[in-house]
């Protein structure tokens, strides 16, 4: 039996509130530790390099020269893929599972659905590289090199070797991590969306997809946008399900099939075998700019999520 | 009207026992709390919630509060535990006297106020607990007792609150488990455990049915023999049921105080005579 | 009318489609994890260390790192989640300092978990001169620290304030009401948060690469680089060798599979423990 025996002490609360107070301000600390921490050891870099650092377009750790457009590049243009991909797909997830589909089918299917989100990363880069890269190199990139090499300005996009691995891999598989992620959320977003306003849409004869376009879609806006925006934040942060699969060449290739890097899997790949301190600095340095883009990207999208509600 | 519900009025009736013995009741309250020119506010700039409010509140006698919904009847039970200040914007002006101290004076000891003061809630607030547990919580914290004087404290508060013979042999069982009427009882049985000397009820049966709230309304009138007791009720029914006093409030103000009989029977002021009757009516 | 009907058609079928394409793909994780990780899978997995370049070995002192690192991180995060958690709930309800605390939490949430490792790798590592299994743990105990956080503010205001009232009716202080009351009604909720970041940490490898290392050795100090799955996950999946290959997807579907449970149970954990008090 739980019992409740506590010695009387007058200054309790303030006790209490004082130890819980602490640890929320935790938080802050935590979070000024890694702007500083990531101030201080990427200061050789940019001090070197100047705020050009950023647009350098050289990643040579044999001649001590850095820069983090290759990276940069790698880490935008693998999440821009994931969010032309994955938005679509996710808000169709969405709607199935809150509008279309009936109970007995949303319940399993979300959960399943959701489960796939807590997969962790790891798995997702084996899978890209065990499974989906043969496949795609096989069933994709072979015949992109014969039917789309040709088409005007996108045709440089499947200029490369078929290995199936690279920028466009990359994408897809953050396309594939962020699905879970953003149609939960819009598919709870939908859930808030009143009756009232779904039967008065059927009421006048609309069909299911004008409901949605034109009732639905535009009464989540905001929480769409926001929930797409906080998947974009996950695409640019991650890192490993992204350095099995991206290839690790610090070059900027227009071709979506060469292998590429991003900011998070440079630093994975090469943090712990850098020892040059310029090396070493210049990673930290790519990590404040990885930084500063997540914090802006993830600032908006929760401005927006929260005005939703 | 009924010759028993105002023979404690007319003293030159029929004297038999229990007459006198209301008689010498109404003559002789003497006073538990008193309320003197108490404000409150929810917040700063609001209007104030009650308004320059003065009553007392007699030793071992039940005061019911009535009034439309939002007049400020629990506002007003809320302040005399001053259970309102566990949220920062809440401020009461004014007076509150229990034993001759001010209770809202900044420096006392709220804690020792509330273990005076019980409170018994509109809904069965029982911890998810056992039951046994629920009953020493209030003990346990305030200290000073053994596990002897514990259990014989809360073997009494049980059997008073007619809850021994239900619960007896499941003291350990979940709180939770017991029904709707039990665990309003329970709620009784864990106030009185620690001998307050108000219990302070916001309506306590209205989450009930009326098997359940006979019970508790039998156990209100017992429990007035030891207890000073402050109910507020909507239910007009009850309140000349159990009550010996009556406040009827509107709009944060105090419009009529008395006795239950007065103001059901002859009140004075027009707006309790249109409450009275509309809800009657 | 016609065009209505096809737009319509066309759309139920994309997000059929989309959702089909979603379970295809869970299939095709699970089925890869699991006939693969099946292959790999034996005695040796638990009873042996992790072997060198293109021998064989098992996963033994990977699968207990892991968990010391994640029961470490999490024995560190949930006091202090639970703590700072409260007084975001408690807060009032205007305050600009919960607010904003509110917000840098959920920055903290979304921060990249490799930025974590490098700022552990700054504190920690660096000043105590080395990798180790408590760099790793802290790593760990930062990226579960949010979600306990909002977890617990989130299922502390859900307690009913009847309920606090009451208990302060009985003339228990506030500090008391909470731990007493508050934090019994709000358990499972808070459990549910706790068993979340477990599920999330223990799956987390990019912290690790610079704190805990990897180890090929059996070992329980936390000083010192501590071995763990994630990481040998990684290197053994990245490598040429097909013993190093197969353990990688024995290691996976370990992980996956303990994953997947916690999950499980932290999102039945409430229904059940319910269940239970209505039997009882």
């Amino acid at each position: 039996m739980p019992t409740i025996s506590l010695p009387k002490r007058p200054d309790g609360d303030t006790l209490f509130f004082r130890l819980s107070f602490s640890s929320a301000v935790l938080i802050l600390l935590v979070l000024t530790g890694i702007v500083l921490s990531l101030i201080d050891g990427g200061w050789m870099a940019l001090r070197e390099f100047g705020p050009g650092f950023v647009f350098r377009n050289i990643w040579d750790p044999v001649n001590g020269q850095f820069g983090a457009a290759s990276a940069v590049y790698g880490t935008l243009v693998s999440s821009l893929i994931a969010m032309v991909i994955a938005v679509p797909l996710s808000l169709g997830v969405a709607i199935f599972l809150a509008e279309l589909a009936p109970d007995w089918v949303s319940q399993p299917v979300g959960m399943a659905i959701e489960l796939l989100a807590a997969v962790p990363s790891i798995i997702y880069g084996m899978w890209g590289l065990f499974v989906f890269a043969p496949w795609f190199s096989d069933g994709f990139q072979m015949w992109a090199a014969d039917h789309l090499v040709d088409l005007p300005l996108i045709g440089h996009w499947f200029d490369g070797p078929p290995i199936g691995i690279g920028l466009l891999t990359a994408g897809i598989i953050l396309a594939i991590m962020i699905l879970p992620i953003v149609s939960s959320l819009v598919r709870d977003a939908l859930k808030t969306v009143p009756n009232v306003l779904r039967e008065a849409a059927y009421g006048v004869g609309a069909t299911p997809f004008e409901v949605v376009t034109k009732v639905l879609l535009p009464a989540i806006k905001n929480a769409a946008v926001g929930a797409s925006i906080l998947g974009l934040g996950r695409a640019l942060g991650e890192t490993m399900a992204v350095a099995f699969v991206i290839g690790g060449a610090n070059r900027i290739e227009t071709s979506l099939f060469m292998p590429a890097s991003s900011i998070s899997s440079t630093i994975a790949q090469q943090f712990n075998e850098a020892t040059d301190p310029l090396h070493i600095s210049s990673l930290i340095g790519l990590g404040i700019v990885l930084f500063m883009l997540t914090f802006v990207v993830m600032g908006f999208a929760r401005v927006l999520l929260k005005k939703k509600r | 009207m009924e010759a028993n519900t105002v023979t404690a009025l007319k003293p030159d009736m029929q004297p038999d026992v229990q007459i006198v013995a209301q008689i010498k009741e109404v003559e002789t309250p003497s006073l538990c709390m008193k309320l003197e020119d108490l404000s409150f506010y929810y917040n700063r700039s609001d209007a104030p919630a009650l308004k320059n409010i003065t009553m007392p509140i007699y030793n071992n006698r039940v005061t019911a509060l009535i009034g439309p919904s939002g007049c400020g009847k629990s506002t007003l039970l809320r302040t005399l535990n001053r259970i309102y200040n566990l949220y920062g914007s809440q401020r009461a002006e004014g007076q509150i006297f229990l034993d001759d101290e001010n209770i809202l004076s900044a420096g006392r000891d709220l804690n020792d106020l509330r273990s005076k003061v019980g409170m018994v809630f509109q809904k069965p607030t029982p911890f998810p607990m056992s039951i046994l547990d629920n009953l020493t919580f209030g003990l346990k914290i305030r200290g000073g007792m053994n596990s002897y004087q514990i259990e014989k404290r809360t073997r009494e508060a049980l059997i008073k609150a007619h809850l021994w013979n239900e619960v007896k042999d499941k003291l350990h069982a979940d709180a939770m488990g017991l029904s709707g009427g039990q665990q309003q009882r329970l709620c009784i049985a864990r106030t009185i455990a620690l001998k307050p000397e108000v219990i302070l009820m916001d309506e306590p049966t209205s989450a009930l049915d009326p098997l359940a709230t006979a019970a508790i309304e039998k156990l209100i009138t017992e429990l007035r023999e030891d207890y000073t007791i402050v109910i507020v009720t909507h239910n007009m029914q009850q309140a000349t049921r159990i009550s010996d006093y009556t406040g009827f409030m509107y709009l944060g103000d105090l419009v009529e105080f008395g006795p239950t009989e007065k103001i059901f029977e002859r009140p004075e002021n027009k707006r309790t005579r249109d409450y009275i009757q509309g809800d009657f009516g | 009318m016609n065009l209505r009907k096809i737009k319509n058609f066309l759309f139920i079928g994309f997000c059929m489609g989309a959702s089909a394409l979603g379970l295809g793909v869970l299939a095709s994780i699970l089925y890869s994890l699991v006939s693969n990780g099946i292959a790999g899978m034996g005695w040796h997995v638990f009873t042996e260390l992790t072997p060198g370049p293109g021998s064989f070995g098992g996963l033994k002192n990977a699968i207990i790192g892991s968990l010391m690192l994640t029961a470490t991180g999490i024995v560190i995060a949930t006091p202090v989640g639970i703590l700072a958690g409260t007084w975001l709930s408690e807060a009032d309800k205007n305050s600009r300092i919960a607010d904003a605390l509110r917000f840098l939490n959920g920055m903290l949430m979304s921060a990249p978990s490799i930025l974590v490792g490098m700022f552990v790798y700054a504190t920690v590592v660096v000043t105590t001169g080395g990798y180790s299994g408590w760099a790793g743990a802290l790593a760990l105990a930062i990226l579960a620290l949010p979600t306990i956080i909002s977890a617990t503010e989130e299922m502390l205001r859900l307690v009913p304030p009847t309920l606090k009232e009451a208990g302060s009716g009985l003339g228990a202080p506030r500090w008391i009401v909470i731990t007493r009351l508050s934090y019994r009604a709000a358990g499972p909720g808070i459990i549910t948060g706790i068993l979340l970041s477990v599920a999330r940490i223990s799956g987390e490898t990019a912290p690790l690469l610079f704190t805990a290392l990897n180890s090929n050795f059996m070992t329980t100090d936390m000083g010192a680089p501590m071995a763990n799955l994630p990481v040998t996950i990684y290197q053994y999946a990245m490598s040429p060798f097909q013993s190093w290959n197969e353990l990688a997807w024995a290691g996976a579907l370990l992980i996956t599979t303990f994953i997947l449970v916690i999950n499980i149970l932290a999102k039945a954990l409430p229904a059940l423990i319910k269940a239970r008090k209505v039997r009882a």
